[in-house]
Order: C-alpha cells, then structure tokens, then sequence
C-alpha cells in the first residue's frame, strides 16, 4: 500500500519533470514559434478573460465592503482603499486569476492533448518528425508564463475598480479619498511578488495542462479523467506554491 | 533497407511479439498478414520506434534505433510516411494543412505551394475539394486516403500502410494498390503494408509475412503463400472459421 503510493508519486514527479524539461528545452525554439505560440496565448487570453472580469469585479467589490465593514469606527476611510489595494496586489488578484485560468485552461489543455494522445495524432506528429515537446508542450507552458501576468494586472485593475465602486455607491467614501488610499503606502515588491506569482502560477496551469493530456489513455472516458485531474491539480499546486512563494518574496 | 531482430513486445502480460524477425530490402513490397489482434499495428508502431521495444532491434539504413538520440530519431522520420490505422488526423487542421504539415514544419515553401502539393497529393488518392474541410466532416474511407496522402507528402523514401484500404470500396481500393505500386515503382519506396485484404496482398506484395502467435511464421511470393502448404497461412489465406490458428472468438 505504502510502498505503491510512494512509488506512483515519485512517478507522478518524475513525469511532470519530464514534460518541464521537454517544455523548458525547446524555449530556444520560441522565435520561430511565435505562431504557435501566440495561437495559445490569444485563446488562453480570450477563453479566460469573460470569467477573470466578472470574478475580479466581485471580489474587488466584497474585499472592499469587509475592508470597511471590518475596520468601520475604527481606521479613517483612506485605509480602505489601501486595504484593497494591498489585498488584491499580494493575493487576491494572482491567486484568483490563477485558480480561474487552471479551472479553464488547464482542463482545455489537458481535454485537446488527451485526445489527439488517445487518436494517436501525437503519434502521427512523431511520425513526422515534429517533435511534440517544441511543437505542443512549449508553447503552451510559455504562453501560460506569458499570459498569467497579463491577466492578473488586468483582474488587480479591475478589483480595484470594483472596490472604487463599493465604496462610491455603497460606503458613502469619496473616489479621491479611495483613490489616494490606493496610493497610500504602496510597496513595489508587493506588486511584482504577486506579478512572480503569476508567473509561475501561469507555469503550473501549462504543465498540468500537457503532463495530464499526455498521461491520458484510454478513450473519452481516460481524456475526461485526465481533465479533471489537470484542474485538480493546478488548483492544488497553486494554492502550495502561493504559500512558498509569499514566504521567499516577503521574508 | 529495414532490417527488424528478434523483436520482444509485450504490454503487462500480454505478450504480443514473441522475436519477431524480418528484413526489408530497399524498393521492396512486404506485406504482413494475420489475425487481428496479433500484432500488427503493435509491430509497425515498433518499426518507427513509436513503441520501444522490451529487446530485439530496429536498424533502419543501418542506423540502429536503439538507443539513438531524439534528434536523430525524428530525423530519420521524416523520410517514413505512415498510415495509421485510425487515419489519426490532426482535427483540429484542415485538410490541406493535415496533408501539408510536415512541409510547413520542415521546409521553407510558401503557403501556396504547400497547398499546390497537398491538392496534387489528395488528386492521388482519389480526393479533390475537400483541401479546406475538417476532418469531422469527411467520411472514414476519406480520412483513410486523406491519411495516405499525409503519408506522402513528404516524398518518404519508407512508407508504412497500416490497413490502407479497410473500409474503402473495392474500386477506390483498388486504386490505392495502383498507387502504392506506382510510389514503388516510380520513386522506389520501400513499402510495408499490413492488410485483412488478401486480393490486396497479392497484388501490391513483393513479399508476403505471415504474423502468428508473435512470430513471422512464413515469409514467401505471393505464388508462394499460394502454394505452400503451411496449414496455418493457407487457413489463413481461404479464410476458414476452422483449423489450426487458434484464438479470436
Ligand atoms: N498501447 C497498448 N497498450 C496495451 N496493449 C496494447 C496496446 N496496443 C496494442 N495492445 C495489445 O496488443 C495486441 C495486438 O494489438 P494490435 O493493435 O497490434 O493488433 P492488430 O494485429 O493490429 O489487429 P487488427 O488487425 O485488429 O488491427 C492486442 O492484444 C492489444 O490488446
Ligand atoms: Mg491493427
């Protein structure tokens, strides 16, 4: 028992390092993608943007209505903007924007490779001579580095709208007080920690994505599998790595 | 040439190639027979280290597969073509870019002249305005002959058929045996085919290989197979429900 759990997790290691490395070698390769490339980075773009928006504003809305609810009678109104600001810069806006693109992304990743793995169009590619590592797994795990940020400044801006939304209609607190709040105190490494963030969460969601296409057997049954357990999986590392790396950036 | 020595495949306890050994003379015609679920596919996917074998060796042009390097391995690819028996076309291309792939990734043709050989390659097959569908919109004989148009596009000097002509009627059929003798002849391919299709075999084969119970239990002519008194081939050949090959139903 012990022995095949330790055992299919060092293989489930070894076969995530596997498809990494198969990604991060062909990076050289990236100028001569850049179409494949920006084929992946527009439809993670655009398939994830309607439900980054709509998350973003809620959130930013909620953070800012328990950001004032809190602290209500207790902290002049400026900090709420900067509560907000904070919140979503360090957590809120990597780790939703993750855990929203693993929920999407990954499992269409890990949904299109399972099935050309179990149509044997992956072999069909091999048979070509095109080597599945630069021409599927690369792209997908670059653009995933690419995307990631790009989404999460978007979902902070956006947060931090829906905070200023909040706090103009429902909190009685003036947009330039907000606004200011938002400036107060503002600390770069807390951007670019969460930005860092991003990036590897964007890693994660590209790797989930390929390893458990590529691990699909079977037929429909094995793609649907490997779906969810791509989704599952990102969610979970996700939420590690957002630990480990809030521990390095702001030790 | 493809030189195949004692070659060991099995998956979990199912051992599928049992030694299985063959050589392939550059220009030649070699199909393999047996039944299905023998080893077929398992064997073709083997030749082109798609499936790594448990022992035994692959040379092809007297390069070893074992133990080659990605690079090399991928390159020796692109001069085999194969037909999968699933046909396995890229859904998600059309079919002129099915066709074209392996030039849009290999050479430095423009997009038009790609195009222009994957129309010349699908006329081949039999196939003329469907360069801009999708997969999911042809029938599965279109998809198998779409298949052996990918195959070729490349001028393979090695062509694999895996079930060329299952599921195409007898005259579209038989057009792709005239034109896998054709390729042969005219650009001389060195073709291996795995066929049900016994009036196929005859036709197109140089050679014939019998594949039984993960062995190459005969190898012989056409006039060979014919006459040979192996009860195992000629049960096979007659297609009777009766004698000595086990297993099936
Ligand atoms: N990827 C795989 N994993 C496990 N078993 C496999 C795999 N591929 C093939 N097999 C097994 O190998 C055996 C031979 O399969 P193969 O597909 O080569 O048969 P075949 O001779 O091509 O049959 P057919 O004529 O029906 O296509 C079968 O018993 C099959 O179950
Ligand atoms: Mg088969």
């Amino acid at each position: 028992m012990i022995i095949r759990a330790v055992r299919s997790f060092f293989s489930y290691v070894g076969g995530v390092i596997i498809i990494l490395t198969e990604g991060f070698k062909n990076f050289h390769r990236i100028p001569k993608s850049y179409r494949l490339i920006l084929n992946q980075i527009l439809s993670m773009g655009i398939s994830s943007l309607p439900i980054v928006v709509l998350v973003s504003v809620f959130a930013g809305m909620v953070t800012c209505f328990q950001a004032a609810f809190q602290t209500k009678a207790y902290v002049p109104e400026l900090y709420v903007g900067m509560s907000v600001a904070k919140a979503v810069m360090i957590e809120l806006g990597p780790m939703l924007t993750g855990l929203v693109v693993a929920g999407r992304v990954s499992s269409s990743i890990a949904a299109e490779l399972g099935t050309m793995k179990v149509t044997e169009q992956i072999d069909a590619l091999e048979i070509m001579g095109i080597d599945p590592g630069r021409y599927l797994v690369m792209p997908r795990i670059f653009s995933g580095i690419i995307t990631l940020p790009i989404l999460t400044i978007l979902a902070e801006i956006i947060m931090i709208l829906g905070g200023l939304f909040v706090s103009v209609y429902g909190l009685d607190i003036s947009p330039y007080i907000y606004l200011r709040g938002v400036r107060t105190n503002f600390i770069q490494i807390e951007l670019w920690g969460g930005l860092i963030k991003s990036v590897v969460f964007g890693l994660i969601i590209g790797l989930m994505g390929c390893y458990h296409g590529f691990q699909s057997k079977g037929g429909a049954e094995g793609v649907g599998q490997a779906t969810t357990r791509a989704v599952v999986s990102a969610m979970v590392l996700i939420l590690i790595f957002d630990y480990f790396i809030a521990r390095v950036v702001f030790a | 040439m493809i030189r195949i020595k004692g070659l060991w495949k099995s998956f979990g306890d199912n051992k599928v190639l049992k030694g299985v050994n063959l050589d392939i003379e550059t220009g030649e015609t070699i199909v393999v027979i047996g039944q299905s679920g023998c080893g077929k596919s398992v064997l073709m996917k083997t030749i082109v280290g798609l499936l790594i074998p448990d022992d035994g060796e692959i040379e092809i042009e007297n390069v070893s597969l074992k133990n080659i390097s990605r690079k090399k391995l991928l390159e020796i690819r692109k001069k085999i073509g194969m037909v999968f028996q699933s046909s396995a076309l890229f859904d998600s291309f059309s079919v002129w870019e099915n066709v074209g792939l392996g030039l849009i990734e290999h050479s430095k043709m423009s997009q038009d002249e790609i195009m222009r050989i994957a129309r010349e390659k699908l006329k081949l097959v039999g196939l003329s305005d469907v360069e801009d569908m999708y997969p999911a919109e042809l029938s599965g004989g279109m998809k198998k002959r779409v298949g052996i148009a990918r195959a070729i596009a490349m001028n393979p000097q090695f062509v694999l058929y895996d079930e060329p002509t299952t599921g195409l009627d007898p005259i579209i059929a038989d057009r792709i045996n005239n034109l896998i003798i054709e390729l042969q002849k005219e650009l001389n391919i060195t073709t291996v085919a795995v066929t049900h299709d016994i009036i196929s075999a005859y036709k197109i084969a140089d050679r014939i290989a019998m594949l039984y119970d993960g062995e190459i239990i005969f190898d012989g002519t056409p006039k060979e197979v014919q006459n040979t008194d192996n009860p195992y081939v000629q049960q096979f050949i007659k297609g009777e429900g009766e004698g000595p090959v086990s297993g099936g139903i």
